[in-house]
């Protein structure tokens, strides 16, 4: 199963010194930021900035950069990549997907290689394969998550943890919730 | 006659609490991961705990909220997070957490939150799990209240009865804080 907590987790924990975060509307920037909090190594400080400026100084945060021009930015940092080169604890730099900003990243290889293999977009990764996980219900249960759930609510299943357990599962596999 | 209505009121406040919270957009998952840095910080599990909460969503419609496989605990085979230094249960009690929430809106749908090992002292097996599901199910709102709790020794029991205990509304980060404050008191919130 893909993991995006565990992924965040291991790019605020990596030596890296920028890592990239890839995010599908602000509402869910604020709650990646939120988790990155929770997810710092402990006794690290972590830093919100806007811009390369105000992260520069502090080598030893964790900065959560996410600058009101994600393009502008994208482009000044490829230009001053050596002054970011010596952090001891990684900027994350967060762009919008479909944004201007990967789309300036896209035209400048030279940071975009610099940030291979240090990039996350979390609902890339919270995204299941819905098809694929109902047919497994399917096979373990011998019901669809609807047969379930209707079985569950006539009081047919006993609330046994493993039936309980499979009773959320129908209803994060079923129908409109 | 007996009164029904007073167990039907019951659910219905139940009812109202988890539609106001449904309007409050929580972003459970975070509320959750809150607990468990607290609880990695206090050295009662693993640091790595609050990275192995993680998100699974279907199609932008529902995701929950589950431990992955990373995890450091199994129960029933389904990965749970190992609880230490507790002062009622022995090392290597296990946290288990489904949260399954509506993911336009972040409505809790249903809910599993459990904890199960051996009391330190006495080593007898000993689980609580609070549910919730937003459909009535089974028998009335007395005997199956949409928010309930089983406590006893097996959580794979299928014996008689089945007991669910009923519980006021809590969200589900609520029902984490009062399991912790009943297996040690110094995780009273």
């Amino acid at each position: 199963m893909r993991d995006a907590s565990g992924a965040l987790w291991k790019l605020a924990h990596t030596k890296t010194p920028i890592g990239l975060v890839i995010y599908s509307d602000y509402e869910q920037r604020n709650e990646l930021i939120t988790e990155l909090e929770l997810l710092a190594p402990s006794g690290i400080q972590v830093l919100r900035a806007t811009t390369l400026d105000e992260a520069r100084p502090h080598p030893r945060a964790l900065v959560l950069l996410t600058p009101p021009d994600e393009g502008a930015t994208v482009l000044e940092l490829d230009g001053r990549r050596e002054q970011f080169v010596d952090r001891q604890v990684p900027l994350l730099l967060f762009l919008l997907r479909g944004g201007e900003g990967l789309r300036v990243l896209a035209d400048a290889p030279g940071l975009a290689s610099w940030l291979n293999g240090s990039e996350v977009e979390p609902e890339r990764l919270q995204n299941i394969d819905g098809a694929a996980e109902i047919k497994t219900f399917i096979e373990r249960t011998g019901k669809s998550p609807e047969a379930w759930l209707a079985a569950y609510e006539a009081g047919e299943i006993s609330e046994t943890f493993e039936n309980i357990l499979l009773t959320h599962r129908a209803r994060l596999l079923g129908g409109t919730p | 006659m007996r009164e029904k209505g007073t167990w039907e009121a019951r659910d219905t406040a139940i009812r109202k609490g988890f539609e106001e919270l449904g309007a409050k957009r929580l972003h459970h998952g975070n509320e959750l991961r809150v607990r468990l840095k607290m609880l990695a910080d206090r050295g009662f599990c693993a640091g790595q705990a609050v990275g192995w909460l993680t998100q699974q969503n279907r199609d932008g419609r529902a995701s929950a909220f589950v431990f992955s496989a990373n995890a450091d605990g199994q129960a029933g085979g389904h990965p749970a997070l190992q609880l230490n230094n507790l002062k009622s249960l022995d090392e290597g009690a296990l946290l288990t957490v489904v949260v399954v929430v509506d993911q336009r809106t972040t409505r809790v749908v249903s809910f599993s939150i459990g904890i199960q090992g051996k009391g330190r002292a006495t080593q007898v097996p000993w689980y609580a799990r609070v549910d919730f599901t937003d459909a009535r199910a089974g028998q009335g709102p007395c005997g199956h209240p949409l928010l309930h709790c089983h406590v006893g020794q097996n959580p794979d029991a299928t014996g008689e009865p089945e007991v669910r205990v009923p519980h006021a509304w809590m969200k589900p980060a609520e029902v984490l804080d009062w399991l912790l404050a009943t297996v040690d008191p110094s995780l009273e919130p």
